[in-house]
């Protein structure tokens, strides 16, 4: 399993009051799990990454992260497939998930509760936006 | 004797007249269908005018052998010299009176005469405009069955027959459940009938389960109401749109592919000029990265569109080669040492196999620059470092033609993935983790090597030992 960790680089930015929010990044695409840690790292989460739907899955159980942000079409499972699994595993099944999409149609909204998606953002999308939701969903969590 | 011919006439026209008036009223000269046969009408007619004609000769040859005999008696009766112009007279008036009937008779006989031609050639040109409109019917690709109120099949084109796999002349007069399986199309053209009130046209949508493959099936219902009766009969049409739904799948496969392709490149483009922006590339080694990474991504873009436009101009048939009569293997060799310093990256080994002779074909040299440079590119991604790559151009085919084939030491291709590694954005799901591609760089060698060149791709491959990918192309274009 290829799970590599990113330390943030500086904690000032960080949307959580005690303890940084770990968060998982899932994308095949190398430059775009690149961005998205970057942009988190700098706002002051702790992110671990994962290349395809299958890593993806092992990391969540095993590292436990707050959040996770995946990419939707990738090889071996899907985003939508990891997250149904996720929900499957009561370890698992109460970690929100953002899903980043290129594909040009949106998710069923009923599909999203079931399997835990708070938000879908459409690629190309903006980090500056993909970190604002994450905060919110970190957030929304946290007051649960 | 003329008299006798008068009256046979008269009595041929009323013999005719009686035979058919007879058989009309008997209902004998009716078929199976229930129409007048004209042929059976005319053959009647014939009969009873001959039958008459002979009747009528031998009573007037009678009548004038009577008129003969009491002509004689007469005048052996009265002498000579006695008035016999008062016997003569009333058999003259009775004569007169015979003939009036005759010659009436005689006349309504040529009307009738006359109506029966026209009848006969009416009934000539119905019978074209039925053999014309059966012809159209069964001429037509669209299946045609007619069922009446009772939901019999009473007609039925070539084209039904075909498709539910029924014999016409066997089917003729069931009922449409037990001709066809298909309980959809029965289930419709029973809605069809019962809800005809007036005449209304319905259409649906269905799909049979086909060998080798399921087929859709546009049906129209059109009810063709009866007032005096409950239900109607329904004239069912039944178009196959299995291609055309088909391309509009294909159509809308490659849309959504192709944006997500296009979007991919576009997001990590959009995203890094964003970090730029926002200032989180802290230095300027990240800076640097950022705009290498644009860049790499923007080229990528760009090779993307130009390989779609490529694809779509070459199936558009608008895209025109440039002829030369040139060798392949400076070509080849060119492709070859342009992609060393991509696979000296990996450490794989370039190998350029020198044919003995050389390889001259009637090319656009651009393009078979490109499908070779796509085959040693693809063979340098799937193959793991330290790995080798072949390229070798040859005649084959008695010198006809050249191949060029380039064999790697690489990943190998699933057999179940053969069939679909030329399509459009086909990748094989176990690469995509070994190498970035959109799925089109294949697909473009074959449009290149077959739709242009009229040559042929072909590809050999086992999983863990490497792939052969080779293309022909024809020495001599149109000849």
């Amino acid at each position: 399993m290829a799970v590599q960790r990113e330390r943030a680089g500086g904690g000032s930015k960080s949307g959580q009051s005690g303890g940084r929010a770990r968060v998982l990044v899932v994308d095949d695409e190398t430059y775009i799990q690149h961005v998205v840690s970057l942009k988190l790292s700098n706002a002051g989460f702790e992110v671990i990454t994962a290349s395809d739907g299958e890593e993806g899955l092992a990391a969540a159980i095993e590292q436990r992260p707050d959040l996770i942000i995946t990419d939707y079409q990738m090889p071996f499972l899907t985003g939508l497939e990891m997250c149904q699994r996720l929900k499957q595993n009561p370890a698992t099944a109460s970690i929100p998930v953002i899903m980043l999409t290129a594909r040009g149609f949106a998710l069923d909204d009923a599909d999203l509760r079931d399997v835990n998606i708070r938000k879908c953002l459409g690629k190309p999308f903006s980090p500056r936006e993909l970190v604002a939701c994450v905060t919110e969903a970190v957030g929304v969590r946290s007051a649960e | 004797m003329k008299l006798a011919w008068i009256i046979s006439l008269a009595m041929a026209a009323l013999g005719a007249f009686a035979t058919v008036a007879a058989a009309v009223i008997a209902g004998l000269v009716t078929n199976d269908s229930g129409l007048p046969t004209w042929t059976a009408l005319g053959v009647q007619m014939l009969l009873g005018a001959l039958l008459g004609a002979g009747g009528g000769f031998a009573a007037g040859a009678a009548a004038q052998k009577q008129l003969r005999r009491l002509r004689a008696t007469v005048e052996v009766a009265e002498p000579a010299e006695a008035p016999t112009h008062r016997l003569i007279a009333p058999l003259d008036a009775i004569a007169r009176a015979h003939l009036e009937v005759v010659e009436e008779l005689a006349g309504e006989c040529r009307t009738v005469r006359s109506q029966f031609r026209q009848t006969e050639i009416r009934k000539h040109l119905a019978e074209t405009e039925v053999q014309h409109l059966s012809d159209v019917l069964h001429s037509l690709r669209d299946a045609v069955l007619v069922t009446n109120e009772f939901n019999e099949l009473v007609m039925a084109n070539e084209a039904a027959a075909s498709l539910f796999a029924f014999r016409r002349e066997e089917a003729l007069n069931k009922p449409v459940s037990k001709v066809l399986r298909e309980s959809q199309i029965v289930g419709l053209i029973k809605e069809a009938a019962e809800a005809g009130s007036s005449n209304s046209r319905k259409h649906a949508e269905c799909v049979l389960p086909r060998e080798p493959e399921p087929l859709n099936l546009e049906v129209s219902l059109s009810s063709l109401a009866d007032p005096t009766r409950e239900a109607s009969s329904v004239v069912t049409i039944l178009h196959d749109i299995t291609q055309e739904r088909q391309v509009s799948r294909m159509k809308n496969e490659f849309v959504s592919k192709a944006s997500h392709e296009l979007r991919t490149p576009l997001s990590s483009i959009k995203a890094y000029i964003e970090m730029l922006l926002d200032g989180e590339a802290r230095d300027e080694g990240s800076r640097r990265e950022f705009y290498e990474i644009i860049q790499h991504e923007a080229e990528r873009l760009g090779r993307m569109i130009d390989n779609m436009l490529n694809i779509s101009r070459i199936e558009a048939g608008m895209i025109t080669a440039n002829w030369e009569n040139v060798d392949l293997v400076p070509i080849a060799q060119e492709a070859a040492e342009l992609l060393k310093p991509q696979a000296a990256e990996k450490k794989i080994r370039i190998h350029f196999q020198r044919p003995h002779q050389a390889c001259h074909a009637d090319v656009d040299k651009d393009m078979m620059k490109q499908v070779i440079t796509n085959l040693i590119s693809n063979a340098i991604k799937y193959t793991p470092e330290g790995g080798r790559v072949t390229v070798a151009p040859d005649l084959t085919d008695c010198d006809r033609s050249v191949i060029v084939s380039v064999s790697d030491t690489g990943l190998g291709i699933p057999p179940e993935s053969l069939p679909k590694l030329f399509s459009k954005f086909y990748r094989v799901d176990k690469h995509e983790r070994v190498a970035k591609g959109t799925g089109l760089g294949l697909n473009l060698v074959k449009q290149i090597v077959e739709s242009v060149h009229h040559g042929e791709v072909g590809v050999e491959s086992e999983v863990g030992k490497g792939s052969r990918f080779w293309f022909i192309v024809p020495c001599r274009q149109g000849g």
